[in-house]
Parts: C-alpha cells; structure tokens; sequence
C-alpha cells in the first residue's frame, strides 16, 4: 500500500489559488501517466469491470482478484488522461491488501487526497473514474451472489458486461461488388416513399 | 388555417413581401453592413478576454440575438396559431417569418421549413417517418465520418426495421472515398445521410455529387448541415438534397432551436414524428387529420423565442455576408494549419484543403483531454475528446482529439493565442 501522506493535505491545497499548470500536472502525476503501476490482464481475477468516461472517451477494465475479506491482486487496462490513468495507477496500489469493505467505503476525497491536487468539477469525472470502476467491479461481483430479478439482471449484463476488446475494432463494413447492367444514370422516381 | 395564417399567406403574395424576398435572397452580393473586423464587440460575453475556440460546439451569441428573445418575453409573448387576440397575432405573425427567413437562407419554400429543436432532433424525425417505409433488407447508407447523431437514430431504426446499416469508408486524406460510394449504392440502397462539413476533420463532403448518386438508384439523400449552414452559403436547390438538418445555436442563434428542410413533396408523403396539439386540422375520439406543412411535423407549442432569436441570427450573419463569413473562415483555418504544422509532435487530423473552419489535431503522448484542460487554464477554450464521433477515432486508432473552430469573431491572434498555449503544454509533459 502507498502512504498517501506524500502529498499535503488536500484541504489545504484547495484554498489557495492553482497558478500554474505545473500545480496540476505534478511530476508524480505525469510519472503514473507515463509509467502506470499494475497495468495490464491479471491471469486469474475474481471480477473484472470496464467503466467509461464519454466525455472523454476514457475507459479502464479494472481485473480484480479477492479472497473472502481482501482484494489480494489488482491490475487494468485501458486508456486516459494524465488525471483518469494517475488515479487508476494510484489507486491500484493503495487497494491492494485492503479489505473489501474498506474498498467500498472510498469516497471522492480519498482519491482527491491521492493525486493531492486541485480537481475542477469537469476533472472530477476523470478522477473519479478509477473509484468507480473499482467499486462497480466489487458491487457486480456481490449482486451475482444475490440474484435479481430476470428483467433487471439482463439489463445490467448488457449495460455493463462488454469485454473491452470489442470497443478497440475498427468498423468494418463489407462492400458489395455492383451487378453489371444495374446501374442506371438517368434520376430515378423515389417509388418506395 | 387561421385567419391571421391567411392574413400572411396573402401578404406573402403581395408586392412588399416579394420585394423584401428579393432583397434577402440577394443578400450576399449586396456590400456587408457589419465589418468582420468590428464584430467581436457585438458578443457580450467575449468582453471577458476569453479566447473562444469551440464554435463547432456552440458559437457565442451576438446582443441582437439576446435581444429578439428577451423582446419575445419581455413585450410580446403569447401562444402561436391559437389565441385572436392582438398579441398572439403578433406572435403568430413573427414566429410564421422566421420561418420564411429560414427559407429564404438556403433558398427553400415556406412550406418546407420545420422547426424542430436541432440537428438531432430533425435526424430524428426522419429516422422516425422515413423509417417506418422501410422493408427489411433495404439499406441505409452512412459515411465513416457521421457525428453520433446522425448514427445512432439509424442503428435504432436499422434494428426496428430489419434493415442493413452500412457505411461508406474514408480516404487516408479524411475525404469520402467515391469509388467505394459509388459501388455501395445499390437499388437496395432506400436512405443515404451525410454530413455536409464533418466536426472533426472539417471535411467539406461532396453533397451534388452525392445525391447524383443516391438518386440515380432511387434513393433519398438527407445533409447534416450542422457544421456547414453556419459557415458558408448553402442553397437546398442546388445540391439537390431531399433533406437538411442543422441547429441554430451553432450560427449564432438559440439552444434547442433547430431546422429540418425537406422537399415539400416528400414531407407530403411523410408520416409525423410527433402527435398533440397544432399538428393537427381536425380531432375526433378516434382519428385526426393532419395539419398542412410545415405545421403537421411540428406539434405542440413551439420554441417561439427559440425561432425568432434563430431569425435575429441569420439576419445579422446576413448582413456580414454568407461569401465574407466563408471567406473569413477560410483566412483563419489556413493560417491556423500553417501555424500549428510547424508544431512538433503535432498530427492533423483531414484534408489540407476545401475543408471548413476547424481543426482538430493530436499531440505526441498527450491525451486531448490535458490539452484542453491546460488551454482551458490559460483562457484558450478547446474541445477536447471525441466530438460525438467515436466510431470515426476508432477507425483513426486514437482516443480523442483536440478541435480548434473558429467564427465570425475570431481573429489571428486568437490562433497566435492557441499556438502559444500548446507550447505550453509540451512543456509540462516533456
């Protein structure tokens, strides 16, 4: 688990005025941005979930490996920005061997504390990404061992459940070949309105 | 119709009505009574010093546009097409010629101008009436380079209906390959929609060419004119669409005011998309009869303010001149793809050239999102992100983009600003 004392306290940096970019993109956050900690498939996971930022287009699958109490392994992938890819990096090391209730009780200021920056309201969204990934994982995982009601159940398989694979190919239409002597140049009636 | 519909019916015949006609289809060739150069003092909000770069998105709004709406509510607000009384005659009177104003912009009839509440909406519209003719098996043709407005009504309508949604592949350079159109339009081929100026790669599409095309196999073609209508002068006889969408908060008008053009014949044959009061002429328990065109696609009281403020918008960009607007829009993305080529790391994204007033652009291991927030807290407003168009940055193999677009307002130094600011940000990620 990383201290998260490194940096000051969050409350304290909030009421001073953010000057200059460098504030922001200290060279801690670039360095996770650049060279992420547990990135990658784990090759045994209990639960896995990929969260979306649409505003962005950012998205982390966050794999998640958990015995009865703790999360014993975590990793991700996926992409983002500095601010979405520092968080996700940072918060994999802190939840490793934290207890799954611990986990779930994380609110904004803990990650917030973690980047140890100013985050803007529109940032938020990016910052908190890796929270909710790891916390919808967890509640997926939970609400399997308590079945729902069919109706609701397949909705949050096919809201949620997409491998991030399928999102990375590209569109591929087949393109069909033209009948000979089909093609005519003259303008045609619009006979099927 | 009403009486006082009649009333302007007949006014629309008389001789002041055709002089004024006259007078604003000509409008680009008379000389501009707004200088391009004094205009940005017409927008309030730019007073602040903020160097607004995202006009795609929604361009900022000039006095006389804010000032037609709060007139609307503050002196003459009343229900349009229902009340006798003088005040909402006036509103009737009013809300009928922004609609005759519209027309008269792209060089359309009264009858074939519909308000809806933006480009999506009217998308919408046609994915709903155009749809439900649809047989299974019959295609629909989109482009790779569509905003997710202009994809998503069709994926819904394509699964509704059993039909085939296929698109039409890009060039390397960013532009619609023809060949490949060409072969894909097939008898089968019922609807083709596409984007006349693409938002992110700032594509001018060849809609003549395209409808040629669509229609030589019996297809409709329907243009979202988004990004185009408010940067260059578009005329619906001349491309020959069937269809025109486009939204007025991105000319310099209100939100949740937009326009769909259909040719008056085909909205004839059309089904409404939407059922309730002024849509209709008569109502009994069980059945209802249609209004007339333009009214029978528009149910329910309408964005009255919304359309005079669109009005107020296309008169004010009227009197700049569609040809200077083009032309200043022009000036302003060569110099913005001279100045930011020279960049290094930078990857532009589109054709160098016959490409609207935007640009949208990567930065070597910078995610567009950085650059935008970075920008943002140097008073330089981006977008940052996919545009509404994540399919299109899928098939370009990157997450985001950031997009530069400019207005009437713009001007070279607010380019000189963006250049600096990205300077900027290669500093704080080197």
């Amino acid at each position: 688990m990383v201290p998260t004392t490194s940096f000051p306290d969050h409350e304290l940096i909030a009421d001073r005025p953010l000057t200059e970019d460098e504030e922001l993109y200290k060279e801690n956050i670039i360095d996770h941005y650049k060279h992420p900690r547990h990135f990658g498939r784990l090759g045994k996971y209990s639960c896995t979930h990929l969260e979306h930022n649409p505003l962005c287009g950012d998205r982390f699958q966050v794999y998640l490996s958990i015995d009865k109490e703790n999360v014993t392994d975590v990793s991700f992938e996926g992409q983002g920005c500095a601010i979405s890819m520092a968080s996700m990096s940072l918060l994999s090391e802190k939840i490793m061997g934290m207890s799954i209730v611990e986990v779930r009780r994380l609110g904004p200021w803990d990650i917030f504390n973690l980047l140890g920056i100013k985050i803007s309201h529109t940032r938020s969204k990016c910052a908190l990404l890796s929270l909710k990934a790891v916390q919808q994982a967890l509640a997926l995982q939970q609400q399997s061992q308590q079945p729902l009601p069919q109706l609701l159940q397949q909705q949050t398989q096919q809201s949620t459940q997409q491998p991030l694979q399928q999102h990375r190919q590209p569109i591929q239409q087949p393109i069909p070949q033209p009948i000979p002597g089909e093609r005519k140049t003259k303008k045609e009636e619009i006979s099927w309105l | 119709m009403t009486p006082v519909a009649e009333r302007i019916g007949s006014e629309r015949q008389g001789e002041q009505f055709l002089k004024k006609k006259a007078r604003t289809r000509n409008g680009n060739k008379h000389s501009s009574v707004l200088d391009l150069t004094t205009c940005r003092k017409d927008f309030p909000l730019l007073k602040s010093g903020i160097i607004y770069l995202d006009s795609s998105a929604t361009t900022q709004k000039p006095q006389v546009v804010i000032d037609a709406m709060n007139r609307y509510y503050e002196e003459e607000n009343a229900n349009v097409h229902r009340g006798i009384y003088a005040l909402s005659e006036q509103a009737t009177q009013k809300y009928e010629q922004a609609h005759q104003i519209v027309a008269d912009f792209i060089n359309a009839e009264f009858e074939e101008i519909i308000f809806t509440k933006g480009t999506t909406e009217s998308l919408n519209l046609l994915a709903s009436s155009l749809g439900k003719l649809l047989q299974p098996g019959d295609e629909i043709l989109l482009t790779e380079m569509e905003h997710h407005s202009n994809i998503v009504p069709w994926q819904q309508t394509a699964k509704e209906r059993q039909a085939i949604l296929k698109y039409i592949p890009l060039t390397s350079k960013g532009t619609v390959d023809m060949a490949k159109a060409k072969q894909l339009m097939t008898r089968k081929t019922k609807i083709v929609s596409v984007a006349h100026l693409s938002n992110v790669l700032g594509t001018i599409n060849p809609i003549k060419e395209l409808a040629q095309l669509a229609h030589s196999q019996g297809a409709v073609i329907i243009v979202d004119a988004a990004q185009s209508v408010p940067h260059m002068p578009v005329d619906v006889k001349d491309l020959d669409c069937d269809f025109l969408a486009f939204s007025g908060h991105k000319m310099l008008g209100p939100t949740g005011m937009g326009v769909l053009y259909g040719k008056k014949q085909l909205l004839e044959k059309l089904s409404p998309y939407q059922y309730g009061g002024g849509m209709i002429k008569e109502v009994t328990f069980q059945h209802s009869m249609w209004n007339d065109l333009p009214w029978k696609f528009e149910a329910g009281t309408p964005n009255i303010a919304g359309a005079l403020g669109l009005a107020a918008a296309i008169t004010y960009l009227k009197k700049i001149g569609m040809e200077n607007v083009a032309r200043h829009g022009q000036e302003l993305v060569q110099y913005a793809l001279q100045q930011l080529s020279a960049i290094p790391g930078i990857t532009i994204l589109g054709p160098r050239e016959h490409r609207g007033p935007l640009v949208s652009f990567t930065l070597e291991g910078i995610h567009s999102h950085d650059v935008g927030d970075i920008a943002g807290r140097n008073n330089v407003a981006v977008r940052a992100g996919h545009h509404c168009a994540m399919p299109l940055h899928h098939q370009l193999g990157i997450s985001g983009s950031t997009r530069a677009s400019f207005s009437v307002y713009n001007t070279k130094e607010d380019i000189d600003a963006l250049v600096a600011v990205l300077k900027k940000v290669k500093e704080v990620f080197q």
